[in-house]
Parts: structure tokens; C-alpha cells; sequence
């Protein structure tokens, strides 16, 4: 019973904090897409012909994004009868924007008028893969300006 | 290449599906302890349902690889050379009737003083030299073996293991956990003599085994149930363990002689004495 509480109890701060972190983040998430809406990305641009330009640079944005025990909760139940892990879907897609908004923020400041041949990598930071999980995406692409 | 980019702004989210998380994990959590819940009732109703289908040799392959658990948990030595086993085997071996006759009675002779006698699955019988010493007649002995006998015919030890069975046969379908002379956790987890219980039906069976078995054997049921009756008058100030693994009332022993008296079995007669120094070490006392 004394487990059954605790394990409430961090659900509860799990998802309390969780969520509003995810809320928040992705408030800023909106707002930076917006205002970084006016340079294009594309993954075009490996063995093809970059658009013309003075110069060009690599540009890397990189994101660590923590789990909450409510998602690793639900993913560890999830994990007993498969499908699609909601809780995830929002930490992975968090992960990616602010990967490619760091990189494309990086880029502008730079002065590129465009990104060419954007990759995306996603890490899982996990201990064996027990317990608590934290996501690295990396996004990375050629500015050019 | 030229292609106009036109600023398009973000409004839809293809990567996150829009289910409430609480709501999702809702219908999850309650898809499992659904499922969980269902399965564990579904175990406890099969185990009722499994060990009368059980064959002997499986019942025995159970039994032999509890047995050094078992030992352990009783606590003290086997005395296994002791020349009161033959006596107790030599006890028990008239009482085995036709259902027993293709399970191998084994009997283990336990040194401790705690006044216990038990069965586990596979036949083997213990009794601790303490029930030997607080023993006053062959009459007492005969009807306690007679009531263990009527769990293993029973096979309450089986039921008692509950879901644990599945758990045993599954290993011993693998061969995990089960080496002979080994007590693995494993197998500590399955059986559990503090624990062990019988049901009120289970006893009141066992019971009557022993009572049948005990007028089969002196054609009355006189002095039987003196052990039962000298500890129950004990109570509460002094519960021995016996009592406690087999919960012994007033009740019982009333049940008991209502039982005698409806197939007009004689509850007196004469006392089979037991043989000189049972209470020692191979009846030796050492006292010439």
C-alpha cells in the first residue's frame, strides 16, 4: 500500500511538472517557429547542386530532453500490450523542433538565407534501457547565405 | 532551381496525437489491471480444475523437488537413520488404502521440539520428535497420521500451493529451479509452511480420513483424539504449532465424535501403548 502511495504520488509530480513544462515549451516552440518562419529548410542539397551562394556553413542544433515518470509510467505499461506511446509522441516531437529551431536560430544570427540538406538524429540517453529515459536530438544542416 | 518559398505557418500537429495523456493512460492502466486481474482469477479457479488431472508422477516429481525447501522450513535435522521411522513407516503402512496405494509414503522424522506433523505433495509425510514426546498412545499417533494421509489423498497440499502450481510446473517443464537437493528462492516462494492453511472443508475431510482410517485400525476410535483434546484444553496460554497449522477447535473434535456416533463407531476402547522410549533417539534412552 506504502508503494502504491509513493508511486501516486510521483505520477502526480510527474505529470504535474511534466505538463507544464511540455505546455511552456511548446508555447516557445510556436512563437520561435513563427518568427524563424521566413528562412526556408530543405533536405535536399547531398549530391545535387546547392542554390547559388557566396558562402555556406554547417549549422548544428542540439536538444536533451528529460522524461517524466508519468510518460516512462505509461510507456512501461504501454510496453506490456504494445501500440502507440502518446506520452512520447510530444517528447520526441519537442525534441525535433527545438533541435531544428536551435540550429535555424544559429543559422539566421549567421546571416543564411536558407538551409539546405537538414538531418535530423534522435539518441535515447537511457542506463541499459531501465528506468527513466532523457532524448538527444541533434538536427543539422548546410546554411548558406 | 528556382522555386518560390512561401512562409507557411505550422498549424497542425500530424505528430502528436490529441488524446489527453490521463485519458490515455487511463485506458490503458485499466486494459491491464483488467487483464491482470482476469488472468490471476482464471489461475485460482484452474488450480481446483488442474490438480485432480495431475498424474501421480507428477504429483511425485512436485513433491520431490519441495522436499528440501520443506525440510528447511521445518527446521532441525532429518533424522533419516533413526529406527523410529520404521516404526512410524510401519505405523502408516496399513493405513494406506487403495487411492494411496500408487504414491510411495515417505515418512521424514524431524528433530525439533516443536509437536508438528505436515505433508507436502509426492507423498512425504514429516513428524517432528516433538509430537513423538507429547504423544501418549499408538492410538494419537495413528489418527494424525491417518489425517495427513487424508491430505495427501486429498491432495490439499497441491490445492494449498494455489498459484504457485503453475509456477512449479512451468519450471519444472523448463528445469529451472528444481535440482535435486537444491532449495532454490524460486521454490522458497511456493511454498511457505508458516503460512500454510488448509481449509475448514479440507480439514473436516482430513479429519474424517483419519477417523475412518483409525477404526479400520482398532475397530474404535478410543484415546484418538487425546492429543487434540489435551492441547485444545491448553489453549490459549499455550498454542503449539500443530494447532497452528491445523487450527484444532472444540468444534472439531464435536464434529469428530458427531461423525463417530452417526456410523455407530465406539469412541472407547482399549490404549495401544506406544513402544518403550520413543521419545529417544532410536528408542534408546541410554537409562539400563
Amino acid at each position: 500500500m506504502g508503494d502504491l502511495i509513493v508511486v501516486l504520488i510521483l505520477l502526480a509530480i510527474g505529470y504535474g511538472f511534466g505538463s507544464y513544462a511540455e505546455r511552456q515549451h511548446y508555447k516557445s516552440i510556436r512563437e520561435r517557429e513563427k518568427a524563424t518562419l521566413h528562412v526556408p529548410i530543405m533536405t535536399f542539397g547531398a549530391k545535387q547542386s546547392l542554390p547559388p551562394a557566396k558562402e555556406t556553413a554547417l549549422f548544428v542544433g542540439s536538444v536533451v530532453v528529460a522524461s517524466d515518470y508519468f510518460k516512462t509510467f505509461a510507456l512501461a505499461l504501454r510496453n506490456l500490450v504494445g501500440g502507440r506511446v502518446l506520452s512520447y509522441e510530444s517528447l520526441l516531437d519537442r525534441g525535433r523542433r527545438e533541435a531544428l529551431l536551435r540550429m535555424k536560430e544559429e543559422a539566421i544570427a549567421w546571416g543564411a538565407t536558407e538551409l539546405a540538406n537538414v538531418r535530423i538524429n534522435t539518441s535515447s540517453l537511457s542506463q541499459g534501457g531501465q528506468g527513466m529515459i532523457s532524448i538527444e536530438v541533434i538536427a543539422y544542416g548546410t546554411g548558406i547565405r | 532551381m528556382n522555386m518560390k518559398y512561401t512562409p507557411k505557418e505550422i498549424t497542425e500537429e500530424v505528430n502528436v496525437t490529441p488524446t489527453h495523456p490521463l485519458v490515455n493512460l487511463g485506458y490503458l492502466a485499466g486494459t491491464v489491471v483488467v487483464s491482470l486481474v482476469a488472468i490471476y482469477a482464471a489461475m485460482g479457479v484452474a488450480v481446483d480444475l488442474v490438480v485432480p488431472r495431475l498424474s501421480r508422477s507428477t504429483e511425485i516429481k512436485i513433491g520431490d523437488s519441495l522436499l528440501p525447501v520443506a525440510q528447511d522450513q521445518f527446521g532441525g535435522n532429518v533424522l533419516a537413520d533413526d529406527t523410529r521411522v520404521d516404526y512410524l513407516e510401519s505405523l502408516a503402512q496399513p493405513l494406506i488404502r487403495e487411492e494411496l496405494s500408487d504414491l510411495p509414503i515417505t515418512i521424514h522424522l524431524m528433530d525439533t521440539e516443536i509437536a508438528n506433523a505436515a505433508i507436502i505433495a509426492g507423498g512425504h509425510v514429516f513428524v517432528t520428535t516433538g509430537l513423538l514426546e507429547e504423544s501418549r498412545s499408538e492410538n494419537e499417533l495413528v489418527f494424525i497420521l491417518g489425517h495427513e494421509l487424508g491430505h495427501l489423498a486429498n491432495r490439499d497440499s497441491l490445492k494449498s500451493l494455489g498459484r504457485s502450481l503453475f509456477l512449479l510446473l512451468g519450471s519444472l517443464a523448463l528445469g529451472i529451479g528444481t535440482q535435486n537437493g537444491q532449495s532454490s528462492p524460486l521454490l522458497n516462494t511456493t511454498l511457505d509452511f508458516q503460512s500454510l492453511h488448509y481449509s475448514r472443508e479440507q480439514e473436516t475431510q482430513a479429519d474424517r480420513y483419519g477417523m475412518i482410517l483409525t477404526i479400520e485400525q482398532y475397530g474404535h476410535g478410543g484415546y484418538a483424539l487425546d492429543f487434540f483434546e489435551r492441547h485444545s484444553a491448553h489453549e490459549p496460554s499455550f498454542i503449539p504449532e500443530y494447532v497452528l497449522t491445523h487450527p484444532l477447535s472444540e468444534n472439531r473434535i464435536e464434529a469428530l465424535e458427531l461423525f463417530a456416533a452417526e456410523n455407530n463407531w465406539s469412541l472407547t476402547g482399549d490404549l495401544v501403548p506406544l513402544p518403550e522410549g520413543i521419545e529417544c533417539p532410536n528408542f534408546d534412552c541410554g537409562n539400563e
